[in-house]
C-alpha cells in the first residue's frame, strides 16, 4: 500500500513577464491555477493573487504542494515560479494570555 | 582641559609608587622628569602597573619569546600609567616630543559608569507619562506636532474602537469590521502610538486575527495586509507609519537558512520584498525587534532563537524598516528585548524605545518590544505632521531617528539598543529649519551699546 506524499503549505511566487507589455490585463486565481494545471499543486481559493511587484509582474498565492508537484511546476515555469515558506507570526508581547 | 592616562616606561620610583600604592614615591621624578608645560600630573592616583602586550620596556625585544605568555609575563611590571589634565592638544603633543623615551603613550579617559543589568521583572515601571516626558513630548506639542492628518497603520490583532477612534482598516477576516475589536493587544498598541501623536488617523489593519484569535497570522497574509497599505498610499499619497509589533518567534516554523524557501534570513521571500515595496512609496516602517533577548526570553522563542544574533528575524531585520528594541523608562534594557545582529540586516535593532510602563490600562504594563515600536512609530507620525516624505524621504527620517538617539550605553552604535533611545525633542531640532537670521540695523546696535 503506498502513502500519499505529504504536501506542504507555500507562499507561490508567479512571474508573468509576459503580461508586462498588457499591464491592465486581468491576473486572477484562475489564470494561476490554469498555469498550474497537471502539477497537482492545489491553491488556496481564499487567498487572491495580490502584485508584490508591479515593474516584474510579479504575483504570490498561497496553496500546498508536494516535492514532485514542485519540481512539475518548476519544469512547466522555470524560474518564473518560487516556493516560499509560509511562516507563522505572532504579536510581540509579554502578555500571553490569548496568544498562544 | 583634556584628562588622559598616560602609559609611562618602567623607573624604580614608578614600582615603589604602584607597590605601595601611593604617589609620593614618584612625585619628584614625575614633576622633574615627566611634566611639561601646559600638563599637570595628578596626585591623587597612584601609579599603577599596565602589563600588556602592547607595553614594552626600552630594553625588551619584542621578539624575546615566541610563545604569548611568556610575552605576557616579561611585560609585567614594564610600564605605568598615571593621570594628567592637559591644558590642550598641544601640551600632549609637547609630552609625546619632549618625553618620548619616557612615555609609551597617551590615552583616553572617558567617564564611565556601571551598566544596569537588563530588567527582567513583571512590575510596570512608570507611566505614560514618564513615557512622553521622557521621549520629548512636550517640544512636539509646543510645536502643535500632534500626528494631525498623519494615517498609522496599527497591523495587529484589532483595535477597540470605542477606546481608540479608527479610520478604516483591513484583516484577512471578510466578517471583521475595523474598530470592533475587544480591548487587548492592538488596542494597547493604538495607546502607545498616541503618547506622541494623540491626532494621528488610526487605521485598523488586523493581520492577526486570522488564527479564530489566536493573535496568530501566516506571511501570506501580512503579504495580503501590506498589498492593501500599497493600494492605500497608491489611491491617497502622504505620510503613512506602519507600526508592526509582531513576529516570528520559533525559526523551526521556516525553511532552512540557506534554502531558496527560506523567510527569516532571505530578502527574496515575498514579504520582504512587499516591505521594500512598501517604504519605495514613501511610508515609515517600523518593527518590534522581538521579545527573544537572552536574558529573559519569552518561553514561545525557539530553543536556539535566543540572545545575540539569533533572535531578530525576517522582516524585523529588514535593511529598510526601522526596528525598535525596549528599555524601562529608568533607562534600563528590557532583557527580553532581542538583540542583533539581524537574519537580513546585521545592524540591528535601529533604535530603543520605552516599554514595561503603566499605560493603557489593557493591561498591568505595556510590555514587549510591542509597545516599544508604537511608541517610536508614535514619534515619527508626530513629525511627520509638519515634514511630509517629499520633503524628508523615509530613509532621512530612519538616520535622523537614528543620529538624534540618546546612546545609553555610551558606546555609540550597539547589537542591543542600537543607536539608544528615541528623541523626539532631538530629532525636531535636527529636522527644524535654524531660525532666519535677524538682521540689526547700527541704530538699534547703537541703542543696546
Amino acid at each position: 500500500m503506498s502513502t500519499k506524499p505529504e504536501a506542504q503549505r507555500y507562499i507561490i511566487q508567479i512571474d508573468l513577464p509576459n503580461a508586462a507589455q498588457k499591464k491592465n490585463a486581468r491576473v486572477d486565481l484562475d489564470l494561476l491555477k490554469h498555469l498550474l494545471e497537471d502539477t497537482g499543486i492545489e491553491l488556496d481559493s481564499n487567498y487572491a493573487p495580490v502584485l508584490i511587484n508591479p515593474q516584474q509582474r510579479r504575483f504570490v498565492v498561497r496553496g500546498e504542494a508536494t516535492a514532485v508537484g514542485r519540481q512539475r511546476a518548476e519544469q512547466k515555469l522555470g524560474t518564473n515560479v518560487k516556493f516560499f515558506s509560509d511562516g507563522r507570526v505572532q504579536s510581540m508581547t509579554a502578555n500571553r494570555k490569548k496568544a498562544q | 582641559m583634556l584628562r588622559r592616562i598616560v602609559v609611562l616606561r618602567k623607573q624604580e620610583e614608578l614600582t615603589e609608587a604602584a607597590r605601595v600604592r601611593s604617589f609620593a614615591p614618584a612625585q619628584g621624578m614625575l614633576e622633574s622628569q615627566i611634566q611639561v608645560r601646559g600638563l599637570q600630573i595628578d596626585a591623587s592616583y597612584h601609579p599603577v602597573s599596565v602589563p600588556g602586550l602592547a607595553v614594552v620596556a626600552k630594553d625588551t625585544s619584542v621578539a624575546a619569546s615566541s610563545n604569548y605568555r611568556d610575552m605576557y609575563k616579561t611585560s609585567m611590571g614594564a610600564a605605568f600609567g598615571v593621570r594628567v589634565v592637559a591644558d590642550d592638544e598641544e601640551a600632549l603633543q609637547r609630552l609625546l616630543r619632549d618625553r618620548k623615551d619616557e612615555v609609551v603613550g597617551v590615552y583616553a579617559d572617558p567617564a564611565i559608569s556601571i551598566f544596569p543589568t537588563p530588567y527582567c521583572g513583571r512590575a510596570a515601571i512608570g507611566k505614560a507619562s514618564d513615557v512622553a516626558n521622557k521621549i520629548g513630548v512636550r517640544t512636539l506639542l509646543r510645536e502643535g506636532l500632534t500626528g494631525k492628518k498623519v494615517r498609522v497603520a496599527i497591523v495587529d490583532t484589532g483595535i477597540n474602537g470605542a477606546r481608540i477612534p479608527v479610520a478604516g482598516g483591513w484583516s484577512p477576516n471578510p466578517t471583521y469590521i475595523p474598530g470592533t475589536a475587544p480591548n487587548d493587544h492592538g488596542t494597547m498598541v493604538a495607546f502607545d502610538v498616541q503618547i506622541a501623536a494623540p491626532e494621528a488617523t488610526i487605521l485598523d489593519y488586523a493581520l492577526l486575527r486570522s488564527e479564530n484569535n489566536t493573535w496568530t497570522a501566516f506571511l501570506s497574509d501580512a503579504i495580503t495586509a501590506y498589498a492593501s497599505l500599497i493600494d492605500l498610499i497608491t489611491r491617497e499619497p502622504g505620510p503613512l507609519v506602519v507600526n508592526n509589533s509582531w513576529g516570528m518567534y520559533k525559526r523551526a516554523d521556516d525553511a532552512p537558512i540557506g534554502s531558496p524557501e527560506n523567510y527569516s534570513a532571505n530578502l527574496d521571500h515575498p514579504f520582504n520584498q512587499i516591505v521594500r515595496t512598501l517604504v519605495s512609496m514613501g511610508a515609515d516602517v517600523f518593527f518590534a525587534a522581538g521579545n527573544c533577548g537572552g536574558h529573559c526570553a519569552d518561553p514561545r522563542c525557539g530553543e536556539n532563537d535566543r540572545g545575540p544574533g539569533a533572535s531578530i528575524h525576517g522582516a524585523n531585520s529588514h535593511p529598510d524598516v526601522i526596528t525598535v528594541a525596549a528599555v524601562t523608562v529608568n533607562d534600563r534594557r528590557l532583557g527580553y528585548s532581542s538583540q542583533g545582529p539581524g537574519g537580513l540586516h546585521q545592524r540591528k535593532p535601529d533604535l530603543a524605545a520605552y516599554s514595561h510602563f503603566a499605560g493603557s490600562g489593557v493591561y498591568p504594563a505595556d510590555s514587549g518590544t510591542s509597545a516599544a515600536c508604537p511608541v517610536a512609530a508614535g514619534v515619527a507620525a508626530a513629525l511627520r505632521q509638519k515634514f511630509s516624505p517629499s520633503k524628508v524621504p523615509s530613509a532621512q527620517l530612519k538616520g535622523i531617528l537614528q543620529r538624534t538617539a540618546i546612546d545609553l550605553e555610551g558606546d555609540g552604535w550597539d547589537y542591543d539598543l542600537g543607536y539608544g533611545v528615541i528623541n523626539a525633542n532631538a530629532a525636531w531640532k535636527n529636522l527644524a529649519p535654524a531660525p532666519a537670521m535677524v538682521k540689526v540695523n547700527r541704530s538699534a546696535k547703537s541703542r543696546v551699546a
